[in-house]
């Protein structure tokens, strides 16, 4: 609907039955908006609502978002709806990167993500890598704090090689803080909500790789078998996280079957975290889970 | 955590965890840990290969290093072969921070499988830990009450191996670092090849191994304050609350459909919709059918359309006078559950019967076949899963001459061909009558078919209190026939189970009966035992006091696996009744690995306790502040 918004308002509006074909969604792709990326104003979103509607990437494509295909500025959204919504990637193209029903890609900005009620149903997300049932990827490079909050999402699939999450395919960044507070994924979906073909895969979060940009991860849930098939070894599988660099999972639950079929000797399986902790990194912990 | 976590393929894995695969804390500040926690699931291979040859496998963290643990629970069920622990695989210290484990509490199996592999660094609590490196590594107030099934047949994981109650192997020390223990306590229940060392044998640090620092039986000073009460309950009681069910959400496992009445149950026999057998179910009250019963997971009209793929939790009430008419049998199979199928991918949760702490009761049962089944039982006609906990009393199954030429009759399952039965019973009469084709007829199960697709099979904590009149083929007083055709290195077992048998009837030509297997055929590969397992016999009928036949397959130079074992305590009583008597009632007698040159402790006779497997406790969730998730709906956005 728009190529960029900058500073803007938008609040009340539905769209509905958009379909986005191969030709038109090679990069920075959304239905509302390709890109939010004006350095200083912030944009404000609330009561939005996208249904019924298709995105078919292009054989390049990446940064693609049910709403947003990627946001380099402040951002605060809620109350926003995402239902029925097809993002339909290919998860053996190495191009297919950074795919969420929400939000493609939140680079680095010099504003906060804020994201509170949001919901996501009946939606079906497939890529390759970087892929997240509300965002693909966070990039957090400029010390923000983020929040994302109160966001359910009921009967999704969500399809990927690496960097796989339910919420969140991939956390990048050398600095700041991302907390996700009651967040729930909920899938009876067959063979199951999130699906991975490589590794780092988890229920809300596939990766996060940086040891200073640290995850909180607080009275959050997810009931949704994960399933993992695939060439190779298959490493950091987690009911809530795969890789888990650094950050706190506290007051959080993972119920459901994590069924994993590798072709090579794998590493790393756990029903809350595949790994929790790398060498380097600062205390990472769970408490009340 | 309530994980069920299913490793499939024959490759290896490392580093596996009911919470997580590898926690490490690393540099300064050292304030990573898991605490307050409980870890609530359990761990599955599929392939055997993959099983044995896996290694840091625990039901909290498969690595554990440089971090803290403290008040943490696990009944997370854990098997492998090398660095297998209720609690952690392998606990690893590093340069940089101590590595501490305190207040910790395991309930789970803890299971370690041999068969001729290397089997070390397996323990109740920690299976391995490895060199002390220059920082230290402290272990405090520790309780084991799991179970430790230790099915390294012929391997003495007691001695050199390194395996242990409470810790396996403890590698020699490479810093200068400290290794400390203390309140080290074992309640565990344990079937054990070998001997049962408190803690495996390592070198050096043997401090840590010393029986003196592990209290047995009851608990050493176990803390009363922290995260457990006196009477080992949680202090930090949770408690998830029930998201707003919608149609889209109900009637998983976690969130069962809810039956009150009769109708609702017949209900789910009735729907052809192909949606409610693949649900699960809560019972809100007890059900007395008189008369009105439907059986479900059939196949054509009036029974659903397929296998029941759900689960069935009884919450405490009961089935009264279930009454199961054949002709609501479809296919040709007949029970309460035509059929258990397989759940497969499209739910990724094995159905269950009944619960660890929620058994279901059905008291009285009848069911009486005469129309060509081929597999009846009083809870599962075919079973491709199995039965948690199940008992039913007052049961009759009856039938003539018309019973299929390949019957299995069971109390509880017909055939069984992938799945086990744990801590179930069944007590009443199977009554057959005379039969050109002579059924295999069993207190609880009429036949278990090992084979290569079936995966382990096991009748475990169960008993049958059973009279068998007319006449049939094989009967057994807990298993028909065990069919046991090139499994592979699967294992099946009897284990921990009784059946009193009232009365054999008359068995037809070719078959006999015995006092716990009815008929015995086994070809290939793949190991049988047999452990703490009695038969009380109180009958003159003519019968072998445990295995009725014993049918080696046409290939017999394919025993030189370890075939079938009896382990500790397996008896039968009297052997007067038995024809097999010195023999113990084998009627075959060219066995080779009958452990203890066919020594029978016939005191278990008056000192045979009936144990159920330990039900695990319960897990109540709920957040400190009580808003989680989401109980007030913002509305429609």
């Amino acid at each position: 609907m728009f190529a960029n918004l900058s500073g803007a308002k938008i609040e009340n509006l539905t769209l509905r039955d958009f379909n986005l074909p191969a030709a038109s969604t090679n990069t920075d792709s959304g239905v509302l908006a390709q890109t939010i990326i004006s350095p200083t104003n912030s944009v404000e979103l609330s009561k939005v609502k996208v249904f019924n509607s298709i995105i078919t990437p292009g054989p390049n494509a990446n940064n693609i978002g049910g709403l947003v295909g990627r946001v380099a500025n402040g951002l605060q959204a809620r109350r926003i709806r995402i239902d029925n919504l097809s993002i339909d990637g290919d998860n053996t193209n190495s191009d297919h990167v950074r795919f969420g029903a929400l939000i493609g890609s939140h680079g680095s900005s010099q504003g906060r993500l804020e994201l509170s009620e949001v919901k996501i149903l009946n939606s079906d997300i497939e890529g390759a890598s970087s892929i997240g049932g509300l965002i693909g990827r966070i990039n957090n490079n400029d010390n923000l704090d983020h929040s994302i909050r109160e966001i359910t999402l009921t009967q999704n699939q969500v399809i990927g090689r690496f960097g796989v999450g339910g919420v969140i395919g991939q956390f990048q960044g050398a600095s700041g803080q991302t907390q996700l507070e009651k967040v729930d994924f909920d899938s009876t979906v067959a063979p199951a909500g999130i699906i991975g073909s490589g590794g780092d895969v988890g229920g809300l979060v596939g990766r996060t790789e940086s040891t200073n940009n640290r995850l909180i991860i607080k009275q959050s849930r997810v009931s949704s078998n994960i399933f993992v098939s695939g060439i190779g070894s298959i490493d950091q599988v987690g009911g809530l996280v795969g890789l888990y660099a650094n950050g706190n999972i506290m007051d959080s639950l993972y119920q459901g079957t994590i069924s994993i079929t590798p072709t090579l000797v794998s590493h790393h399986i756990g029903g809350l975290a595949g790994r929790m902790g790398v060498s380097s990194n600062f205390g990472v912990k769970a408490e009340n889970n | 955590m309530d994980a069920q976590i299913i490793l499939n393929g024959n490759n290896p894995f490392s580093y596996v965890g009911g919470m997580a695969g590898r926690f490490e804390s690393g540099t300064a500040p050292n304030d990573g840990f898991i605490r307050e926690s409980i870890v609530k699931g359990h761990l599955l291979f599929t392939n055997n290969t993959a099983r044995n040859s896996s290694f840091a496998i625990g039901g909290v963290a498969g690595h554990f290093r440089q971090g803290v643990m403290d008040k943490v629970i696990s009944h997370f069920d854990v098997l492998g072969n090398i660095k297998v622990g209720g609690l952690v695989g392998e606990v690893g210290t590093g340069a940089n921070n101590d590595t501490v484990i305190s207040n910790v509490f395991v309930t789970g199996t803890v299971k370690f499988h041999g068969e001729g592999n290397a089997n070390f660094g397996n323990g109740g609590l920690i299976g391995f830990v490895e060199p002390i490196m220059t920082t230290n590594f402290s272990f405090n107030n520790a309780f084991f009450d799991g179970i430790i099934d230790d099915n390294s047949l012929g391997q003495n994981c007691g001695g050199f191996l390194n395996c242990g109650v409470i810790i396996g192997g403890i590698a020699p020390p490479g810093g200068a670092g400290n290794f400390s223990c203390n309140n080290l306590t074992n309640d565990a229940n344990y079937n054990y090849i070998g001997s049962a060392s408190l803690a495996g044998v390592g070198s050096g640090q043997s401090g840590c191994q010393d029986s003196a620092n592990v209290g047995t039986g009851v608990r050493n000073n176990f803390p009363t304050t922290g995260a457990f009460d006196a009477d080992r309950n949680l202090v930090f009681v949770k408690e998830w609350k029930i998201l707003s069910p919608s149609l889209d959400t109900v009637g998983n496992y976690w969130n069962p459909l809810e039956i009150k009445s009769v109708a609702d149950w017949n209900l789910v026999a009735n729907d052809n919709s192909n949606l409610l057998r693949r649900k699960s179910f809560r019972l809100m009250s007890d059900l007395t059918f008189n008369g009105n019963f439907k059986p479900w997971g059939g196949v054509g009209t009036g029974t659903g359309v397929g296998p029941f793929i759900g689960s069935i939790f009884p919450n405490g009430y009961r089935l009264i006078n279930v009454d199961i008419d054949e002709t609501e049998c479809s296919g040709t199979s007949c029970g309460m559950i035509i059929e258990l199928g397989l759940s497969g991918l499209e739910s990724l949760v094995m159905p269950n019967i009944g619960t660890w702490d929620d058994p279901l009761v059905v008291q009285g049962l009848t069911m009486t076949v005469t129309s060509g089944k081929n597999e009846i039982g009083g809870v599962i006609g075919l079973s491709n899963q199995g039965i948690i906990n199940a008992r039913v009393s007052g049961g009759l199954i009856a039938g003539n001459a018309n019973v299929g030429s390949l019957a299995s009759v069971g109390g509880l399952v017909g055939r069984m061909r992938q799945g086990s039965v744990y801590s179930s019973s069944f007590q009443g009469q199977i009554s057959l009558a005379s039969s050109a084709f002579y059924p295999y007829v069993g207190g609880l199960v009429g036949t278990m078919a090992v084979d290569s697709n079936s995966g382990d099979m096991n009748i475990e904590s169960s008993f049958a209190v059973v009279t068998f009149a007319g006449n049939s083929g094989a009967k057994g007083g807990i298993l028909g026939q065990l069919s046991h055709i090139n499994p592979g290195d699967l294992e099946s077992s009897i284990r921990g189970s009784y059946a009193v048998i009232n009365g054999f009837g008359t068995t037809g030509v070719g078959h006999s009966s015995g006092g716990i297997i009815g008929s015995y055929g086994h070809a290939g590969f793949g190991t049988f035992s047999m452990a703490e397992t009695i038969a009380v016999i109180n009958s003159a009928d003519a019968s072998q006091a445990i295995i009725g036949t014993y049918q080696p397959g046409s290939n017999y130079n394919n025993f030189d696996n370890p075939s079938i074992s009896f382990i500790g305590d397996v008896a039968a009583h009297p052997l007067a009744a038995a024809s097999g008597g010195a023999n113990v009632g084998m009627a075959y007698p060219s066995y080779s690995n009958f452990l203890g040159s066919g020594t029978i402790n016939y005191t278990m006779e008056s000192e045979f306790i009936f144990r159920a497997i330990d039900p695990h406790p319960k897990m109540f969730w709920e957040f400190p502040d009580g808003t989680f998730p989401f109980m007030d709906d913002p509305g429609e956005y």
